[in-house]
């Protein structure tokens, strides 16, 4: 066992004591601190896939009033009311997900922050059912199995052995095939879904199980009461927990526990001076949304980072072995892969591409080259599926080009002009994703540490393709500590990891020193000795006319020649297009 | 029948007014600067409690908020001192004669007695300026943050300019009286001069902001930064500037909103929050860029509220906010033009 783990036992052993020591006053406190901590570490989540909820306070009043109401109205075991509760919180989650998050990202807070307020005006307003602004007392003890949990310290216990056990949770979740698609969410779209992401229905996923917490600790609290009203549930709460969750910082979910711990703590603390001073009302508030703005301006990765440096490394999960089986290519050259016909594009009164024809076959090595504003990245935009052209077709191994999360598990991977890589995320890690279409463990699977073989495969694929491209040594950095040109060969490993037939490369020596180029060549001719068909758009032009074996040359929307590299330095069309001069001339 | 039904439609129609300037705010806010801001319903707060505490002679709380930004923005630029320090006096020299011309113009405004009118000019001249204070001390520092780290940042705001509220005013509410008092009998139904008021001052601010807009220099800078924050910042726009001249547009036509709605509620520390959020509602429908778009929803918000506090008064907000629900919808079904 690694010391990190031995670290995080002891820790999780003295939070179970806690209850045991305290004086019966701190003892709920400390409860409600575990449950405020447990709906916190799924706003962490949240936030490591770009998103936030200001309504997490109105999800755990829905559990809270579900599971209350139930069990007090018909007697039933708790336990089935507690899953009855947070199960129709989770479809409300995923209703409001649903119809946000398609939409670009400033809908979901707004949309949260609405549903928060109407629901919790429904609790007050409902007076028959729900006992209005003054709430219900007479709410039956948490019932599990028959046994009842009326011993405040044994319930907060439990309490703090689910948040545990939800820590635990995400932390291996981080590390799975879907934490890091989760971490692509943050970023431009173009990224996840060039590696298969779906990235709508990953964010309602992630969305929900946020809400799914929320409403967890909701039901534990109300049965810890033993008495339910609305305001415990008001948007106080849910901006407390979205300053816990900050405080503590997106990078691990541990990160929810520390600022559920440090805010409860400032929040006692706080109050107690402003009693002192004879200043009544909820004033720290004021100090909460300065510690809110403070964090995100000086410390937007929280205090977590911090209390991490303290301790000992974490044990890396395994990437020994066999990685996942590479499909063999036949050398049929003459196999038609990719295919043009008529690709127009058109942005408003200017027409970007037309009447573009080209085509890809088996072990190809083709480059696009062409002057700036030539039309290669729209190109390159439509071949890869992130763009829709408005004239002409697309096939891609015989059938028209799919949407853009399925063209990876076709067989086409790609690398981008603009490094695309998680920064926080271990190099290796990086490279793994590539491996996301090959691999299936899902969100339930990574969570609770059943995808052990599989994430084994996925990372020792990687470490393969770190090693073929001579970063096996920056296996373990962070991938934004990297120089560029490095960041562009994990680029490249990544694509690799996809075990891809068609390769296309966006401007990948840019940036790169002489050595880096010399490695980048010899990766691709061994690529090309593979039998893999390469496309690449480039403006290096000795790497170009060194490696490829044919070139198309674009030129204001338009291909102008097409040929052998040696063929093609001879075109006056291309060199009047490069030089400029005899332009209208050659055209 | 009719009556009711009229009724409803003025009262729907203030409503909406009242929000379409909360509406245009965010609008313009959002554009310039990205920034999704929670927090602009605080500024209706302020500007209520401003007008409120000159209208009854009492030296307005707001003054110590504006002198303290002014202060903190001195603290924030120590740094300038070393690289210029005859530039760091100017500025500094700056900062406190802003703050000396809004002590003086308040001491004259409560010498004078001014009118309501004049009262709610002082009041736009104390309130304004703490946007642009908000701008330099939340979104300058990180131009390039993502738009959920401002949301989240303009939660911070909100919560501590509401707790600052509390802190100066305190929680009970506050009389303000409107600018004409009374009312007109059109046919069934009463309309009180405050609403043509609010109908006017509406008309204006929007029709100001588009003629700015259209024919300055300064508000071409603004529409520039809007389209496209880079490309205008290459065009050697200061999108610094921009961006704070957005937030205080943004902080004065809120403010403005906030003096008009206060004698038709009563103005308190926490007035604002709300209506900043129905602004929201209906902005969602113009995807909080489009103007137009953003006025129909409001006028929308506006309606339903007005109705539904008579039909279900308990559930106002209920339906209010959950008219989100089908705007979304509206927009998810408008294609693929603003998906990512």
């Amino acid at each position: 066992m690694s010391n990190r783990a031995m670290l995080a036992l002891a820790v999780s052993a003295v939070l179970l004591i806690v209850p045991w020591l305290l004086p019966s006053f701190y003892v709920g406190i400390f409860a409600y601190a575990g449950i405020y901590a447990l709906v916190a570490i799924g706003l962490v989540l949240l936030l490591q896939a770009g998103q936030i909820s200001l309504g997490q306070g109105a999800f755990m009043g829905l559990g809270a009033y579900g599971s209350a109401l139930v069990a007090r109205a018909y007697g039933i075991d708790t336990l089935v009311t507690l899953i009855l509760s947070v199960s129709a919180t989770a479809l409300v989650a995923a209703l409001i997900g649903f119809i946000t998050l398609r939409l670009r990202g400033h809908y979901l807070p707004l949309a949260t922050l609405a549903y928060g307020i109407a629901l919790v005006s429904v609790f007050t307003a409902w007076h028959d059912v729900t006992g209005g602004a003054s709430g219900l007392d007479k709410i039956p003890p948490l019932r599990l199995f028959g046994f009842e949990l009326t011993d405040d310290r044994l319930y907060t216990q439990l309490i703090w052995i689910i948040t545990l056990l939800a820590v635990l949770g995400l932390a291996r979740l981080r590390t799975s095939r879907t934490g890091r698609a989760i971490a692509t969410l943050e970023a431009h779209d173009g990224l996840a879904q060039a590696f298969g992401v779906e990235t709508t229905a990953l964010r309602v996923k992630v969305f929900v199980f946020s809400a799914v917490l929320a409403a967890l600790g909701g039901a534990l609290y109300v049965h810890l009461l033993r008495f339910v009203s609305p305001s415990p549930f008001s948007l106080l709460t849910s901006f407390k927990l979205l300053i816990m969750a900050v405080v503590g910082g997106p990078m691990s979910a541990a990160g929810g526990v520390v600022g559920a711990l440090t805010l409860e703590s400032a929040q006692w603390g706080l109050q107690g001076i402003l009693a002192r001073w004879g200043l009544s009302g909820n004033l720290e508030v004021i100090v909460f949304g300065v510690i809110l703005v403070v964090m995100l301006l000086k410390w937007p990765h929280g205090l977590w980072p911090a209390v991490e440096k303290l301790l000992p490394q974490p044990t890396l999960r395994s990437r020994a072995g066999e990685g996942l089986p590479r499909t063999a290519l036949t050398a049929n050259r003459d196999e038609l892969l990719l295919r043009l016909q008529g690709i127009g594009i058109r942005f408003g009164g200017l027409q970007a591409l037309e009447g573009i024809d080209m085509e890809l076959k088996r072990g190809e090595f083709v480059g696009l080259i062409g002057p700036n504003g030539a039309g290669k990245t729209t190109l390159f935009s439509i071949i890869s599926g992130l763009q829709r052209q408005t004239a002409g077709r697309v096939t891609l191994f015989g059938e028209p080009l799919p949407a853009g999360h399925v063209i990876v598990r076709r067989g086409m991977a790609r690398t981008f002009q603009h490094v695309q890589l998680m920064p926080e995320l271990s190099v290796i890690e990086n490279v793994a994703l590539g491996a996301y279409s090959r691999t299936k463990a899902g969100f339930v699977r990574g969570l609770f540490a059943l995808d052990g073989e599989e994430n084994r495969r996925a990372l020792a694929s990687a470490r393969a393709a770190l090693e073929r491209v001579g970063l096996a040594a920056e296996a373990d950095l962070a991938a934004g500590s990297l120089p560029l040109g490095k960041q562009r060969i994990v680029e490249i490993a990544r694509a690799l990891v996809a075990d891809p037939q068609i390769l296309l490369l966006d401007e990948p020596a840019a940036g790169l020193r002489f050595s880096e180029k010399l490695t980048l060549v010899k990766i691709l001719r061994q690529l090309q000795a593979e039998h893999v068909t390469i496309l690449l758009v480039e403006h290096d032009m000795e790497l170009v006319m060194g490696c490829v074996e044919r070139l198309v040359v674009l030129d204001r929307g338009r291909i102008i020649a097409q040929g052998s590299p040696k063929d093609v330095q001879a075109d006056p069309a291309v060199i009047a297009a490069y030089l400029g001069g005899g332009r209208d001339k050659a055209a | 029948m009719i009556d009711t039904f009229l009724f409803l439609l003025v009262d729907g129609l203030t409503n909406g007014l009242v929000y379409a300037l909360l509406a245009l705010s965010l609008v313009l806010v959002f554009t310039v600067t990205r920034v999704v801001n929670i927090a602009q319903g605080e500024y209706v707060m302020l500007g209520a409690l401003t007008l409120a505490d000159l209208l009854q002679g009492r030296m307005p709380g707001t003054l110590y908020l504006l002198i303290g930004g002014l202060a903190l923005c001195a603290v924030l630029d120590v740094g300038r001192w070393r690289r210029d320090w005859r530039q760091a006096l100017l500025y500094t020299a700056g900062l406190a004669a802003t703050g000396a011309a809004a002590v003086a113009l308040t001491l004259a405004a409560l010498a004078l007695h001014l009118p309501v009118i004049g009262m709610m000019a002082v009041a736009l001249v104390l309130v304004a300026p703490l946007g642009v204070l908000i701008y330099r001390f939340t979104v300058h520092p990180i131009p390039n943050a993502t738009t959920i780290v401002f949301v989240i940042i303009s939660v911070g705001v909100s919560m501590s300019v509401q707790g600052l509220g509390l802190l100066i005013w305190g929680a009970s509410p506050y009389p303000v009286e409107p600018i004409a008092a009374g009312g007109v009998m059109m046919g069934p139904v009463f309309i009180p001069y405050q609403s043509f008021a609010i109908l006017i001052t509406a008309v204006l601010a929007m029709g100001g902001l588009y003629l700015f807009s259209e024919f300055t220099l300064l508000g071409k800078a603004l529409q520039a930064s809007a389209m496209n924050r880079l490309g205008a910042q290459f065009c050697g726009i200061p999108v610094n500037t921009t961006g704070a001249l957005a937030f205080l547009l943004a902080a004065a036509f809120s403010a403005v909103s906030g003096m008009l709605l206060a004698p038709l509620i009563t103005a308190n520390y926490e007035m604002g929050f709300m209506v900043g959020l129905k602004g929201f509602v209906g902005g969602a429908m113009g995807g909080l860029i489009d103007y137009p778009l953003s006025l129909v929803g409001v006028m929308i918000v506006g309606g339903l509220e007005s109705t539904s506090a008579y039909v279900a008064s308990a559930y106002r907000d209920v339906l209010v906010f959950s008219l989100l629900i089908p705007i979304l919808l509206w927009r998810n079904t408008r294609g693929r033009v603003e998906a990512r």
